[in-house]
């Protein structure tokens, strides 16, 4: 009777352990969103060809040392990277007649309002980051070739593109 | 004296006796994959997160992912076992997935799940049923229990042959089908991914 008992005993202390290799499966499954802030462009100064001296035929703004520079503060969110893009040769037209030139952007880029710090944008996309004002300063200059072209007044459009990322 | 005391005995025996019945009552629930190798997979399909697609501005609210684009999940058991599923998920997004997060209202965004589950061995959400989930602020979760295959309101069915080695548990599975949704309310958050997960725990019961 008392090995009867004791044979009980030990079935049901070995059931729990067969219960344990009972089979059970785990999956993780990631959630994501992606915000972006809103980005403002202030355009403070445009580049300043008039009476600008050359040499040759080509004229060219220095985007880093040239006084002419246009200059534009983008605002967005404090210290998030966005990435930036422009057209690096755009068409201007001539607002008196016919002719059309074809100007090439150079855009430098800095966290602070420092033009002569500034780095040469130079890569057709780039990773940056404002900084804690959430602020960011472009300089645009550029260069363009005046030979064989009608005299006019020329005008055309810088277009560039932030986004978050 | 000697009849008294006879039927004390005898009502003692009764009572424990209605005491082992009324034990043993509660002892009906036959778990019988528990003791069984069959086996149970649970599987992702479309391996993609689940996205809120964008594009999702700083302060600018809700933003849902509807059932008709759940993430799916799928269990592939044994069609007359009863499985237990188990859900829990973080109650925010956070940004770069950084749980360390969790109080800064700039780098979290409100996560509310929600979940259902289809049993008619169709991946179909018009025919899925929703999984209670419990939306806490830091926590999601929920359980359900549901057979493979739907019994269609019949009971259920005799007991699953044990598997020997004459049995072939293809035969006898079934798929039944997760589905996961929600919304998040974003708030004046930083730019950024935010991030999360939802981990999901199937077993037979």
């Amino acid at each position: 009777m008392i090995y009867k008992k004791a044979l009980g005993l030990f079935i049901i202390s070995l059931l729990p352990l067969i219960g344990a290799a009972q089979n059970q499966q785990n999956v993780s499954i990631n959630v994501s969103a992606t915000v972006a802030g809103t980005v403002e462009m202030i355009t403070i100064n445009t580049v300043d060809f008039e009476n600008i001296e050359r040499e040759g035929s080509v004229v060219r703004v220095d985007p880093i040392f040239g006084e002419r520079a246009g200059k534009m503060i983008a605002r967005g969110t404090p210290n998030a990277e966005f990435r930036v893009d422009y057209i690096r040769e755009r068409e201007l037209v001539n607002l008196d007649g016919d002719g059309i030139i074809f100007f090439n952007y150079e855009v430098a880029g800095n966290r602070i309002d420092d033009q002569e710090t500034s780095e040469l944008l130079d890569q057709d996309i780039r990773d940056l980051q404002f900084n804690d004002d959430g602020e960011y300063y472009f300089w645009i200059g550029g260069s363009v070739d005046l030979s064989d072209i009608n005299p006019g007044s020329y005008q055309g459009e810088f277009t560039i593109e932030i986004e978050y990322i | 004296m000697k009849n008294f005391s006879q039927h004390i005995i005898e009502l003692l025996t009764l009572t424990f006796l209605i005491g082992i019945s009324a034990e043993s009552a509660v002892s009906q629930d036959i778990r019988f994959g528990q003791y069984g190798e069959y086996t149970i997979e649970l599987e992702d399909i479309g391996l993609e997160d689940l996205i809120f697609e964008g594009p999702i501005n700083s302060n600018s609210g809700i933003y849902d992912v509807e059932l008709i684009d759940s993430k799916v999940l799928s269990i592939i058991g044994v069609k007359y076992l009863d499985v237990d599923v188990e859900i829990t998920a973080d109650g925010k997004l956070y940004l770069d997935g950084d749980p360390s997060y969790d109080s800064d209202p700039q780098r979290s965004i409100p996560f509310t799940l929600q979940a259902a589950y289809a049993n008619d061995g169709e991946n179909n959400v018009t025919s899925s049923k929703p999984i209670a989930i419990a939306n806490n602020p830091s926590l999601n979760s929920g359980t359900t229990r549901f057979p493979i295959l739907s019994r269609r309101q019949q009971p259920p069915g005799p007991p699953p042959s044990p598997p020997t080695g004459d049995f072939d548990q293809s035969l006898v599975n079934e798929t039944a089908y997760l589905y996961f949704y929600g919304q998040i309310d974003v708030g004046n958050v930083v730019a950024g991914q935010y991030r999360g997960t939802i981990n999901v725990t199937v077993e037979y019961r």
